[in-house]
């Protein structure tokens, strides 16, 4: 009898419950109307022209810019082929897929300097008082403030053969000659780094203040030197922040126009440069909205593989 | 016993230790001239209240910090400025500070790996050592799928794997429930027999102070105010702080009449006189506190041979003991805790006179 009572008391808790949950879902929905401003301009301002682009890229090119409507795959053809005008003969346009590789080169090259350089930034940043932490932040983030041409003006200036690195170089008697660093691949890296240098800093700062340092002294505890408490105990632990770091750095890299068009001189292109090309000087639309769907397409393979690889340490049971 | 205790070698030398933190107006004095002398296999603990100073102290011995004056010796080794990772000295944390991103047998074999011992050998200490803590079913679980006292089991494992000379374990069992506590103090006995290892242990629980202990040091702001076994402790607590930390006491004023050798007479406000050890110089017509456990007096009716006489004021009954609060005829609060007895309760009465007899061995003077 007892029995029965208590189970029957039980089961309208539930049902009570079930009631409750129902409720809240009729309201979360009824937030969901709330949020449809946002998904009205995501849809125009995100989704809208990715599919124009996407349309475009399977459109013919009008002679003078823009496109004509009617379909052809001359775009895509020519993202990775090429004809030759005078004979007709298709062959890969080694040329797309030099910039290609340059610029996912020269992305993880300056998304490896950024870490390189923003890893102990942060942890000096997340190891100081709580006061000054907000100073150092705040002058990590002022060159945001700054218009990115005039930034990267600023580093020509550094790099270039009278600039300043080489007047003192030189000034020292260290070398002859300048060092050519201007107009190199050298330079667009540099540069890259430079810019997106705080993107790397915050996520890491982020990760580095969280971590719990009780247990770095566990670990010099139980016999490890500096240098192994670095490599088994703080990179596992802030990987989620060297993540978001690489990603906000690796992405707008790869993307990258003002930078390589300041410091590569017009030489060295990259896939930001191959794009705008093509829609204007150009005049070939749609092999520059296929160019920008490929770059998307790059840029997602190469998060996917990175986030697995990522991942694959955290989770990995020895 | 005694004998084989006090032939053992001193393990940690903690020696004129003083640690400040800071500098100028806001520095904070942590540990004051610090004396202390650990026996080889000794369970010994640092007990005292929040912020007098245990938790540097252990943090000094482990390596954490450098003290601002005095050195430690591991043996016959000054370890003073050794980095922690040089210290055959290993730490159970409050928080237990368990990695998380590694499992339970990765977290036991840390040490191990880290002091470059073979991988055979790890995998046979840290299945031992498992098997010690009883956690060889968990041994592949994550640290966060475990439960708190599974937890503190594992942090316990991590730090005796690399079998450290000594084990600094700061308030090791406080986050624990009462009964998995127990457990622990168990165990950690065991464990302690079982692997012949140092054990440095802080607590502020004077309970779990007495019950664990072969030695304790009671500290209060920075000092450490006395060294001993806990009956010793508890029965001859040298200063009144120690007496009020440890167990219930009563706080008596008398005055020294005569003096010998030996031995001193004291007397209460009440005129009684009593014969107790001289522990220091001590003048005719100074004046001493002495300190009475409330659980070694007695009670009764007649009030003319008591030593203090009272009206009892409340009185709790606990089973075992009755608790009595007795207003004495100088005005001053004395407890008594008095065993129960079948066919003598009801003796005494809230509100009747009641005569309190101390007995000379259980007067306990202390340092003013
Ligand atoms: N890093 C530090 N900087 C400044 N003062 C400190 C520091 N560490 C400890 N102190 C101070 O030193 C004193 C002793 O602290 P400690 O942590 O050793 O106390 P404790 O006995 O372990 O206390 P609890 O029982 O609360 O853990 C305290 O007054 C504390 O404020
Ligand atoms: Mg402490």
């Amino acid at each position: 009898m007892a029995e029965t009572e208590n189970t029957s008391s039980v089961l309208a808790a539930q049902s009570h419950q079930v009631a409750i949950e129902a409720s809240r879902r009729n309201k979360i929905r009824n937030f969901r109307l709330l949020s449809m401003p946002a998904l009205i301009v995501l849809t125009i301002g995100a989704a809208g022209p990715l599919l124009i682009m996407l349309v475009y890229s399977f459109l013919k090119a009008a002679p003078y810019g823009g496109v004509v409507w009617e379909p052809s795959i001359d775009g895509w053809f020519g993202v990775f082929l090429k004809k030759d005008i005078f004979d007709g003969t298709i062959s890969i346009a080694t040329a797309h897929l030099s910039i290609l590789w340059r610029s996912v080169n020269l992305s993880i090259q300056s998304t490896l300097l950024a870490l390189i350089l923003g890893f102990p930034t942060a942890y000096f940043i997340a190891t100081r008082s709580v006061q000054t932490r907000n100073l150092w932040l705040f002058l990590i983030t002022i060159p945001f403030w700054t218009n990115l041409l005039i930034r990267t003006f600023a580093i020509m200036q550094v790099i270039r053969d009278q600039g300043i690195i080489n007047n003192f170089l030189i000034g020292w008697g260290l070398i002859e000659s300048p060092i050519e660093m201007l107009y190199t691949d050298f330079a667009i890296m540099l540069g890259m780094t430079y810019v997106y240098l705080p993107l790397m800093v915050l996520p890491l700062y982020a990760s580095i203040e969280k971590l719990d340092f009780r247990l770095v002294e566990a670990a010099y505890d139980l016999y490890a030197t500096r240098l192994r408490v670095l490599w088994r105990i703080i990179i596992p632990l802030v990987r989620p922040g060297i993540v978001a770091g690489s990603i906000l750095v690796f992405v707008p890299s790869l993307g990258a126009y003002v930078t390589p068009r300041v410091l590569g001189g017009g030489k060295h292109l990259m896939l930001g440069n191959l794009i705008e090309l093509q829609f204007g000087q150009g005049r070939n639309w749609p092999l520059g909205a296929a160019l920008s769907i490929f770059l998307l397409c790059v840029v997602m393979g190469a998060l996917l593989i990175y986030v697995r690889v990522a991942q694959r340490g955290t989770t990995e049971h020895v | 016993m005694l004998q084989a205790s006090s032939t053992r070698q001193i393990a940690v030398t903690v020696n004129a230790i003083t640690k400040i933190f800071g500098e100028g107006d806001n520095s904070v004095v942590a540990l004051e001239d610090v004396n202390l002398e650990i026996k080889e296999n000794e369970f010994f603990t640092l007990l005292g209240p929040s912020g007098c100073g245990k938790t540097t102290l252990l943090r000094l011995i482990a390596g954490f910090e450098h003290p601002t004056s005095g050195n430690i010796l591991l043996y016959d080794q000054d370890i003073t400025f050794l980095p922690p990772y040089q210290r055959p000295v290993n730490t159970v944390f409050q928080n237990y500070a368990l990695f998380p991103h590694m499992t339970v047998r990765q977290n036991v074999s840390f040490g191990l790996e880290m002091l470059g011992r073979a991988k055979s050998e790890i995998k046979e200490t840290v299945d031992s050592v498992l098997n010690l803590v009883r956690m060889e079913e968990l041994a592949n679980r994550r640290t966060s799928e475990i439960s708190g006292g599974q937890q503190q089991r594992v942090a316990l494992a991590r730090a005796l794997a690399p079998r450290p000379k000594v084990l600094l374990l700061d308030e090791s069992l406080s986050a624990l429930d009462y009964k998995l506590r127990q457990d622990m103090q168990l165990e950690l006995k065991r464990l302690q027999h079982e692997t012949g290892i140092t054990f440095i242990f802080v607590t502020h629980d004077q309970e779990e102070a007495l019950t664990m202990s072969d030695r304790l040091a009671v500290m209060d702001e920075g000092r450490v105010l006395q060294v001993g076994g806990p009956s010793e402790i508890y029965n001859y607590p040298k200063e009144r702080f120690v007496a009020e930390f440890i167990g219930d006491s009563n706080f008596l004023e008398a005055d020294v009449t005569s003096v010998n050798e030996r031995l001193v007479r004291i007397q209460f406000y009440t005129g009684k006189e009593f014969e107790v050890p001289a522990f220091r110089d001590m003048r005719v017509g100074a004046h001493v506190t002495v300190a009475v456990r409330p659980e070694q007096v007695t009670l009764s009716n007649s009030l003319d041979a008591a030593t203090f006489t009272g009206v009892i004021e409340n009185m709790v009954y606990l089973g075992t003991h009755t608790h009595y609060i007795i207003k004495l005829s100088n005005g001053s609060e004395f407890t008594a805790h008095i065993q129960n007895l079948r066919g003598h309760d009801r003796q005494f009465e809230i509100g009747g006179a009641v005569g309190i007899a101390l007995d000379p061995a259980t007067i306990q003077v202390l340092k003013d």
